[in-house]
């Protein structure tokens, strides 16, 4: 094996020490997995476990510290307030239940501001009573300003009794606009409309 | 008869040039006559894989220690060893006999080792010495028991040297490469490479003679 080897003095000795120190061989696995790559054959990657362990450490830190951060961020993003028992019924997401609640006050609120701008100021209190008293607070406090914007309107108005009856509220409308209440009678005209759903043909006779 | 050596390269299938190459291989082992590793090297760029065997087989071990040498890691001289036969394997359709085959798979070698460690520059912390330097020498005999010191000298004096006189003691022994194939293999010039290997030589010889 060393044939071609120039001569040094004293290798001798280096060299059958060297000898001594152990003759190890390929393991077979490993020649076995050479011969299959020379066969063509599939093989590991020879150089995984250097690129692996190259990079081991820096991804294994990367990790640690990423994992780290994402833990400290969720446990900072905790509310510290008690939960609410049923986060489902929360303000921002309606029910059913309360929407049906909003049209109803919603109906009954429109319902006052009509009796309450036909009916005189004595007769409130009779619309009101039969409601929730939440509910008739409210609309109590809403038809009160609406009445006072349009109290000295009421005066120039048709009555209630009057009302009753569909040809002694066109009388009246008539004796309105006679009277030169043209913003009244056209106001009462529309209320007109809206309970006796008056014929198109009706406002252009009245008017 | 023609033996393997003189026989021109026949264009066979590979299958066929396989079966034939066994025979031819085995006839020329049979009658003492060794292929020289290039004209292995050739069959096998022509598809013989049982030629590639006989040569891995001549080289295997030494090539390992001698990487096992450098690493001091078996692990890392495997994963080596692989990606030197590797290169080799891929590298045989453009092979040249231009030089002596021992020198372009030590080249390989070599070149493999340096890249590994410019990669992991922690090869050197991961020193693995041998169990049996560490053996109990107290209830050995003088001579055994000098032998042995002797032996864990070296090795610690091995480990110890600069990796360049390193490599040239290991080209030296275990490739059995001569002065001019180290300095082909290092890529150094003559003298430096001579240089190198009896700077290693004198270091180990004086540790082996290193007094108790």
């Amino acid at each position: 094996m060393n044939s071609g080897k120039e001569p040094f003095d004293g290798d001798d000795l280096v060299t059958e020490t060297y000898r001594e120190l152990g003759v190890e061989k390929a393991p077979e696995r490993l020649n076995q997995d050479v011969l299959r790559m020379a066969s063509g054959g599939g093989l590991r990657s020879p150089t995984r476990n250097i690129l692996f362990g190259a990079w081991m450490k820096p991804v294994a830190w990367a990790a640690t510290i990423g994992l780290s951060l994402a833990i400290v961020l969720e446990l900072s993003e905790v509310p510290t307030a008690p939960v609410q028992s049923d986060p489902v019924r929360s303000d921002s997401m309606p029910t059913a239940e309360s929407m049906r609640e909003e049209a109803l006050e919603e109906t009954q609120v429109i319902n006052a501001v009509e009796v309450f701008s036909r009916e005189p100021k004595g007769k409130l209190d009779a619309v009101a009573a039969p409601s929730q008293p939440p509910i008739a607070a409210k609309t109590e406090a809403m038809v009160s300003d609406l009445f006072l914007l349009e109290q000295s309107d009421i005066a120039d108005s048709c009555d209630a009794a009057v009302r009753l009856s569909r040809e002694s509220w066109l009388t009246c409308i008539e004796e309105l606009r006679q009277s030169g209440s043209e913003e009244a009678a056209d106001r009462e005209y529309e209320a007109f409309i809206l309970d006796y759903s008056v014929e198109s043909g009706d406002l252009e006779e009245n008017k | 008869m023609t033996l393997c050596t003189d026989a021109p390269i026949p264009k066979l299938e590979p299958s066929t040039a396989t079966l034939c190459s066994v025979a031819e291989l085995a006839y020329a082992q049979a009658m003492g006559h060794i292929p020289e590793d290039s004209a292995l090297m050739l069959r096998y760029q022509d598809g013989d894989t049982a030629a590639f065997e006989t040569l891995y087989r001549r080289h295997n071990d030494a090539l390992y220690r001698y990487l096992l040498r450098h690493c001091r890691h078996p692990a890392t001289a495997e994963d080596i060893f692989q990606d030197v036969w590797g290169k080799i394997i891929k590298a045989r359709a453009s092979y040249r006999p231009t030089a002596k085959f021992t020198t372009f798979m030590y080249r390989v070698a070599h070149n493999c080792f340096i890249d590994h460690v410019r990669r992991n520059k922690r090869h050197s912390n991961s020193a693995e010495l041998q169990p049996e330097l560490h053996a109990d020498t107290s209830e050995l005999p003088d001579t055994i028991a000098e032998r042995s010191l002797a032996k864990e000298r070296l090795a610690v004096a091995l480990q110890e040297l600069p990796e360049e006189q390193r490599d040239a003691f290991l080209l030296h022994e275990e490739a059995g490469l001569n002065i001019d194939q180290i300095a082909s293999v290092t890529g150094s010039n003559r003298e430096t490479a001579k240089s190198r290997l009896r700077y290693a030589i004198n270091k180990l010889r004086a540790a082996i003679e290193e007094p108790k």
